[in-house]
């Protein structure tokens, strides 16, 4: 029998007390209000220059303030956008084990966040995420099993807010993925951008709610138009998007340049 | 609270929370990943203050920071689990943090303060914190063991019986080596001392099957245990209570080289005095332990560590047997010392372990009168190679060498163990040498699946017999937070080298002791719960076993299934806790009958749980509540008297036809914390076991011509136990 070993045990245990009780006492507060709405800022600003180590911090941050009040849909929502984020950056760089476990974290998150608080942005960030994991997973056959969830969440979204831009928005980027005869394509997708649109010209976010996605859906559109061959259209939209985010890296190094070559 | 109010008033922007004042210190570590490799993109912050950075790729970080007193650093990242470090008011020293992969859950449970997570292994890891903060567990490796699922502990000895195995069936690791495992011959009422002091460690992993094939020569469980690395800083630790005084000193010489000093002295005489004892002691158990390490990081990644321990107990209680009734008295003692070597060369990593141990033991009861001395030599080498990007190749080998001496007399029957009684007289020396090797492929074909298959071969001179040993283990984790796992192995393990003499193996050959395993799980992950239930089959054959009059058969065969339930997690009112459940119908030949009954720790539901809650101003409270079904025996039906040896000799019932009443007991701990000075802290503690003062019952025993028996009770009868320890840290730049 260790009875010493009793004696020093105690030691350790007030050392759980010491960390384990501010940790209680937070969990119980409120006014992660300013948290999270500077988090939505950031998040977005570090995305539109596509700066992986800002989304990192600001995704870093979020978990922190997460650490105390575990339970914030909000604040779960934000951290699941800073990782879906960083999910789409790491899959333009073809890094897709980093993208699937930032993926598979923001699925966890966002399953939690909508358990406390069935959002529309949460129920469409969701579809939005699981939509990613099938188009980074480099396997045609988890569309089958995952592109039913996918869309389920997006059904359950128009139900409680048929008039979130962000649910047509992501409505929209998995109709770009969706063949034809399965119910999607390039027409349908470009008419759930426009309403996309549409519903951003009425929408009226009170901070912290979610607000962000209006240049995407114009990016989104400038690349449905631009499948189209519909260019000058295109570039419009582009445009629109750089009024709006005017260092978006994407836009102008990629989707801009890429029209380019295809009017030559 | 700090925390609390910056999540209350919100930030302003996420790099300028507010105009702080200038930081009075900084938190300075390296986060690294298996193997030692820096890790970059992980989350390093103060959970007091939410002050944080995110590591590069030297895996370097430095947080400022204002606040004073004792910190707590979170470190997350993706893929990884999450681990949390105390940092001392006053410490400046590099805080080196390792994360383990927790991508894909393979292992069952895995304990890291307050949390389980997924190690590397199929097994569960408990810290040495859950150790010592189970009520009832004595600050006792094993005892803390027994709060898991899939140990049968049906009594209040310190042996590990896994999924309806003998306890001599699991293995304890020190730092890579194998530590011995005593017979049941040294202690008729069951095993009473425990492996080793859990302050010595850092990390403790337990398998209870489906292990790999690292480890060998064991058919049922593992637990391997990690001693301490480098100190953060120095320190001094003194304490006292009812029935100890320890000290033990952590001294950083440079940051490259530390040194540990451990040692206790206990004796229960005084606890006895003070609550009363159902059992005659003399003298109650007492004994020291003394330990030392050397730690050199001799490089970012190479780290050799000597770890040196000398341990001695003694007691004597009084025994009633049929035949017989006076003292059964023990010594033990054993020295031990472990060299580990550990680096990292881009995508390899090897280790190296040597050890060798001495242990000496008395036993003394009537005729009984056995001393036994064992040195044990051991050689351990292992080299992992990151092949892919999830794909890891392991391959190893071990040569062990194990001289026992037997030397005394044995009773030639059971029945019969007065003083003068016909003894077998035993002078047996035997020398065992094993060699293995082992290889390993740790395959992840993509993120939600893992499959680990393995081979290890074995040979013992003692059994002649070279034993080939394929294991293999899967894992898929769905997209809906539920991980299936399954595991396929064949086991083999040396039978105790005493099994190997003439005199009691009456010349058979013994062959290598064999199980096939067989295991399917599911485990569900929560925030802050998890569940997880694993069924399991394990066949036995080739078993070598002690009948009553200590002669030894071997040929046996048997069977284990059975099911276990762990749960942890939140519970109302701020309590934290976890509750194992355990069902297993374990059945094997028995070596009196020749028959295929019952097996000794045929322990149906075994059950235990825990429930903690901390207080403000430092006060915490832990209670443990344990329920397990009666061990089956097999009963005493009438004796007839030999006149020749003056003795009854009893006649056998059915075997293992009845069972003990069932074992159960309530504990209750409470400890109260106050930092005395910035350097200084202390602990006042009080406990009280078997609250409810149960009689569990650890055996019966029967009068002269066994026309009556009474119950043998177990150790402790309701106890309370005091103390206080004083902690002294120095700041060691």
């Amino acid at each position: 029998m260790k009875v010493s070993s009793m004696i020093t045990a105690f030691g350790v245990i007030v050392t759980g007390v010491v960390i384990a009780a501010p940790a209680r006492a937070q969990g119980q507060l409120t006014g992660t209000a300013k948290w999270a709405d500077s988090a939505s800022r950031e998040i977005e600003a570090a995305n539109a220059v596509g700066d992986l180590d800002r989304l990192t911090n600001a995704a870093a941050m979020i978990d922190r303030v997460l650490t105390v009040t575990p339970n914030d849909p909000l604040l779960l929502y934000y951290r699941s956008l800073a990782l879906y984020r960083t999910a789409s950056i790491y899959t333009g760089q073809k890094k897709r084990d980093e993208a699937k476990r930032a993926l598979e974290e923001a699925d966890l998150l966002l399953e939690q966040a909508i358990s406390k608080s069935p959002t529309a942005d949460a129920l469409a960030l969701r579809s939005g995420v699981i939509g990613l994991m099938i188009g980074s997973s480099g396997n045609p056959m988890s569309g089958m099993t995952l592109g039913p969830k996918a869309a389920g969440l997006l059904d359950r979204a128009k139900e409680i807010e048929p008039r979130n831009p962000r649910v047509w928005l992501v409505s929209g980027m998995s109709a770009m993925f969706t063949p034809k005869m399965f119910g999607g394509g390039t027409d349908k997708a470009e008419q759930e951008f426009r309403k996309a649109l549409t519903h951003f010209d009425t929408e009226q976010p009170v901070a912290p709610a979610p607000s962000w996605g209006r240049a995407d859906a114009y990016i989104w559109l400038g690349q449905a138009l631009h499948k189209h061959g519909k260019i000058d259209e295109a570039r419009a939209a582009y445009q629109k998007a750089l009024e709006l985010q005017p260092k978006n890296s994407w836009v102008q190094n990629v989707l801009l340049p890429s029209l380019d070559s295809s009017k030559k | 609270m700090l925390a609390a109010c910056l999540v209350v008033m919100g930030a302003g922007t996420l790099t300028a929370q507010s105009p702080d004042p200038a930081p009075t210190r900084t938190v300075r570590g390296v986060v690294k990943g298996p193997g030692a490799r820096p890790l970059d993109a992980a989350n390093v912050f103060i959970i007091e203050t939410l002050e944080g950075v995110v590591t590069h790729e030297d895996g370097h970080f430095a947080i400022p920071t204002t606040a004073t007193g004792p910190l707590t650093i979170i470190v997350r990242r993706l893929g990884f689990s999450e681990r949390r470090r105390l940092i001392a008011d006053g410490d400046t020293s590099m805080v080196v943090v390792t994360l383990e992969a927790s991508g894909v859950s393979l292992a069952p449970v895995a304990v890291e303060a307050g949390r389980y997570t997924a190690s590397e292994e199929r097994g569960a890891t408990l810290t040495p914190l859950e150790v010592v903060t189970t009520p009832g567990t004595a600050a006792d490796v094993n005892r803390a063991l027994q709060s898991l699922p899939g140990i049968q502990a049906g009594d209040e000895g310190t042996a590990l019986f896994v999924r309806g195995g003998d306890f001599t069936e699991t293995r304890v690791f020190l730092n890579d080596a194998g530590l011995l495992t005593p017979v049941q011959l040294q202690t008729p009422a069951g095993t009473f001392t425990g492996t080793v002091d859990p302050f010595l460690l850092d990390g403790i992993f337990f398998s209870s099957g489906g292990f790999g094939a690292r480890y060998g020569d064991a058919l049922s469980g593992i637990a391997s245990l990690r001693t301490q690395g480098r100190p953060a800083r120095s320190s001094a630790t003194a304490s006292a209570g009812l029935a100890a005084l320890s000290g033990a000193a952590a001294l950083k010489v440079s940051p490259s080289v530390s040194f540990r000093f451990a040692g206790n002295r206990s004796n229960l005489d005084p606890m006895f005095r003070l609550n009363g004892t159902r059992r005659d002691y003399n003298p109650p158990p007492h004994g020291y332990d003394v330990s030392g390490s050397v730690i050199l990081n001799y490089r970012p990644t190479g780290e050799i560590k000597l770890f040196g321990v000398s341990q001695t107990n003694a007691l004597a209680f009084g025994v009633e047997e049929a035949s017989y009734g006076g003292d059964f008295s023990v010594d033990v003692s054993g020295q031990a010392g472990v060299a580990t070597w550990h680096d990292t060369f881009g995508a390899v990593a090897p280790t190296v372990t040597i050890a060798a141990s001495h242990n000496e033991s008395g036993s003394d009861f009537g005729a009984f009168r056995l001393a036994n001395g064992s040195d044990h030599v051991q050689l351990f080498a292992q080299t992992e190679w990151q092949a892919a990007l999830g794909a890891m190749i392991r391959v190893g080998g071990e040569l062990d060498r194990l001289e026992s001496d037997y030397q005394g007399s044995i009773p030639e029957t059971g029945y019969d163990v007065k003083p003068g009684a016909r003894t077998t007289v035993i002078v047996s020396s035997e020398t065992g040498n094993r060699s293995a090797a082992f290889a390993e492929a740790d395959w992840r074909p993509f993120t939600q699946a893992r499959l680990v298959a393995g081979v290890r071969t074995d040979r013992s001179s003692l059994t002649d017999r070279r034993t080939v040993d394929p294991r293999f283990s899967a894992a898929w984790k769905t997209f809906s937070g539920l991980t299936l796992t399954a595991a396929w192995g064949v086991y083999h393990q040396v039978p105790d080298p005493l099994y190997f003499d003439d005199s009691l193996s009456a010349g058979n050959q013994l062959s290598p002791m064999r199980a096939k395993q067989r295991i399917l799980g599911a485990q569900v992950d929560g925030e802050s719960q998890m569940l997880r239930v694993e069924a399991y089959d394990k066949r036995y054959d080739d078993l070598a076993q002690r009948t009553r009059d200590y002669d030894v058969v071997s040929g046996a065969t048997g069977h284990a299934r059975g099911v276990d339930v762990f749960a942890k997690g939140r519970a109302p009112f701020g309590l934290t806790g976890r509750v194992s459940y355990s069902y297993v119908s374990s059945r094997r030949t028995d070596p009196d009958a020749g028959v295929v009954t019952r097996a000794p720790f045929d322990v149906t539901h075994t059950a235990t749980m825990v429930a903690e809650r901390s207080l403000l101003g430092g006060l915490r409270v832990s209670l443990a509540y344990r329920y397990a079904t009666g061990r089956p025996f097999t009963p005493v039906t009438g004796s007839t008297y030999d006149a020749e040896r003056q003795v009854y000799v009893p006649r056998y019932g059915a075997p293992m036809s009845e069972r003990l009443p069932a074992f159960r007991r309530l504990d209750f701990s409470t400890s109260y914390y106050r930092q005395l000075t910035p350097g200084m802290q202390s602990v006042v503690f009080v406990s009280l076991m078997n609250m409810l003062d149960r009689t569990n019952v650890q055996k019966y025993t029967y009068n002269a011509d066994y026309s009556r028996r009474s119950v043998v009770p177990s150790l402790f009868e309701r106890s309370v136990y005091f103390g206080a320890t004083i902690t002294w840290l120095k700041e060691n730049r």
